[in-house]
């Protein structure tokens, strides 16, 4: 019975302008003053009587001070919405003064990490597994660009179904997946680096993804329906076979693109689809022209289409 | 009665409570609903929102094996607050009396 009345706060207080702490403080004083109550020995509905219920409650927190903190996200909107301008004027000066084009084309992706950072409702971990993309992205470019390193530096890409798993109530299932994950690495790195057997100890990754399908976890970062999974799996496949027999590590990373891009034509509304599509369609554009073509200096602009798409659609 | 004229009071009362001694929640909407017919539902928002304009700081204390419960204190403001609160009350009700009759000169 608590649970289903504090569910129903949460639910109710994500329809208004709040930050994810504030949330979780209403909600840890409510469970606390549910305690409360039957600690003085009321019944379940007498102390939802006593606190109010959901709907009363929220519409008062609401009227008292939260729709206030609107103005806190208007300042963050704007802050959101100069994004473009401020990261291209960084990168023009990056790029003209020190000839850091590749890979300082890195601080446009500020613009949807700024974008999931300002409108952070939820708690910390889908916030986190929000950003992993983009963490995993940036991490796998500069340890490639500067160290070489683009294997083992793909393992970073891990991160994205290790947070995801992490929103996973289960804790043993989580436990498990991450267990997993952890000895694939261990076994790929020590197998790669002690006996140059990267190929052999690779096929370690199947243990984490039969542990995901079994467990029917994997869905929990990528999305519920089958395309999605196919996708994944499909984008592991292609990353590792190409990867080992041609050595396309430097850019198929692109490939794991598909995954968020997949799950995004599948499940966003009709209108929301190209805006959400396109930082990956721009990331690929600029990727393909800077990679292939030798173009980092003008490749850039390919990112202008973010913002100038959304103004388009939202015109 | 107006309800926002209740809530007015209630703020009022919330913060004459906690000026006399600190309090949790709960036992704030409990030592109100002894003596008003309050309606519960607005109390919490209300210690929320005195809270979040530095009237009352928060502490976690607990007693025995219980989980730690968060504790309102009325700050140095808030004392201020509660002060000028009940000169103002004080004198409108003296009015209040003054033209229902009930106040004897």
């Amino acid at each position: 019975m608590k649970n289903k009345y504090l569910r129903e706060i949460k639910e109710k207080l994500l329809a208004y302008e709040i930050t994810t702490t504030e949330l979780n403080d209403i909600l840890s004083d409510y469970d606390q003053m549910f305690d409360d109550g039957l600690e003085k020995g009321l019944s379940d509905q007498e102390v939802i009587d006593f606190l109010g219920n959901p709907e009363k409650v929220v519409r008062e927190l609401s009227e008292s001070y939260i729709l206030k903190s609107e103005n806190k996200h208007r300042y963050s909107n704007k802050i959101v919405a100069l994004m473009p301008f401020l990261t291209t004027v960084t990168y023009v000066i990056l790029g003209l003064y020190f000839d850091l084009w590749h890979p300082m084309w890195l601080i446009f992706l500020l613009i949807p990490v700024v974008a999931i950072i300002s409108n952070a409702r939820t708690n910390i971990i889908q916030t986190l597994t929000a950003l992993s993309p983009f963490i995993a992205t940036v991490t796998f470019i500069l340890l490639g660009t500067y160290l070489n390193a683009w294997n083992p530096a793909w393992l970073v890409f891990l991160i994205i179904p290790v947070l995801g798993v992490l929103n996973s109530k289960d804790f043993w299932k989580s436990f498990g997946f991450i267990v997993t994950i952890l000895m694939a690495c261990f076994i790929y790195l020590y197998a790669g680096y002690a006996y140059n057997a990267w190929g052999q100890g690779a096929l370690a990754f199947f243990l984490p993804f039969a542990y995901g399908i079994l467990t029917n976890d994997i869905k929990v970062s990528f999305g519920k329906g089958l395309l999605v999974k196919i996708t994944v799996v499909l984008s592991l496949i292609i990353y590792f076979v190409f990867g080992f027999f041609f050595n396309t590590w430097g850019y198929l990373w692109m490939i794991f693109l598909a995954i968020p891009m997949v799950s995004i034509i599948r499940y966003s509304g009709k209108n929301a689809r190209l805006v959400a599509l396109m930082p990956f369609i721009s990331t690929i554009i600029f990727f393909c022209l800077g990679y292939f073509f030798g173009l980092w200096a003008i490749s850039w602009i390919a990112f202008l289409l973010i913002p100038v798409v959304a103004i388009i659609k939202n015109a | 009665m107006n309800s926002q004229f209740k809530k007015g009071i209630i703020e009022m009362c919330v913060m004459s409570l906690i000026s006399e001694k600190d309090m949790y929640g709960f036992e704030v909407i409990e030592t109100l609903a002894k003596e008003i017919d309050v309606n519960e539902n607005t109390v919490y928002p209300i210690l929320r929102r005195l809270t979040v304009q530095g009237f009352f700081s928060t502490y976690l204390s607990s007693t025995g094996i219980a989980a730690p419960r968060k504790y309102y204190k009325i700050t140095a403001t808030g004392s201020e607050k509660v002060k000028e609160y009940q000169e103002e009350w004080s004198t409108f009700l003296k009015a209040v009396f003054n033209i229902l009759g009930g106040n004897k000169r």
